[in-house]
């Protein structure tokens, strides 16, 4: 008994460990293919409608940390574009000749800020109000919607139930029969 | 344009977005949810309606409180 728990709560966290690094892939692990397959279409078009519409800096770790905390659920495609954020931030700050984060103090980093967003907005990728609000609403709700997809196949994984639920019962089909 | 690195310009009409959303919302949540998987399409369009006409309600009663009471 305690060794079949043990491997429950080991597959419990590969399904959840799979599932955040690849929406659907905890699903498909537990042998819910076809549910894990609509999960991933669904999970990465929302993410990634969202980056299309704001671009690069949709996942923004110094001023979005609470979008950042959501979109971060969606596993790999956040990492991706988090990493070609830094890349793009540390290329600007170079162009600029400022560091790539602010500085300490108040009025240096009110300076950092103010050259920076000037450079996003000449280079046309400073992210604006309407567009902000839509590209994080997707791809922050895309990472909200996987941190439920973990917990299913966590919890699944825990209590071992591998593959879709069985048919029901005669009794209960034929009770959902009549009533239509 | 390069899409993934600039944004694209919205206007007022950004408004039109939620519907795929909460599609989208719907569809993974019922995805997760659905016994069978041969009732999801109903239970996701149930789900969108609800939704939907749950943001009407709420958008309807907001408009009224700021225009009878503000």
């Amino acid at each position: 008994m305690a060794r079949r728990d043990k491997s429950h709560y080991r597959a419990a966290l590969l399904a959840g460990a799979l599932a955040w690094l690849i929406p659907g892939a905890g699903h498909v692990y537990l042998r819910r293919s076809a549910r894990g397959v609509i999960l991933c279409i669904i999970i990465h078009a929302l993410f990634w409608t969202g980056v299309a519409f704001g671009g690069v800096f949709t996942v923004e770790p110094l001023k979005q940390r609470w979008w950042l905390a959501a979109q971060v659920g969606t596993g790999a495609s956040c990492l991706a574009t988090w990493y070609k954020q830094e890349l793009t931030r540390r290329s600007i700050a170079e162009d600029l000749g400022i560091r790539p984060t602010p500085p300490e103090g108040v009025a240096e980093a009110q300076a950092w800020w103010d050259a920076y967003t000037r450079e996003l907005a000449e280079r046309k990728i400073a992210l604006v109000y309407p567009t902000d609000a839509v590209a994080r609403a997707y791809s922050g709700i895309a990472g909200m919607l996987n941190f439920m997809c973990i917990f299913d196949a966590f919890m699944l994984g825990l209590i071992g139930r591998f593959g879709e639920p069985p048919p029901e019962p005669a009794a209960a089909k034929a009770r959902e029969r009549r009533a239509g | 344009m390069s899409i993934f690195l600039e944004p694209i310009p919205m206007g007022e009409n950004a408004l039109w977005l939620v519907l795929p959303l909460c599609a989208a919302v719907g569809a993974a949540y019922k995805t997760v949810r659905v016994r069978h998987l041969r009732w999801l399409p109903m239970q996701i369009l149930g789900l969108w309606a609800y939704m939907l006409a749950g943001l009407v309600a709420l958008g309807l009663a907001l408009y009224l409180l700021q225009y009878y009471v503000a």
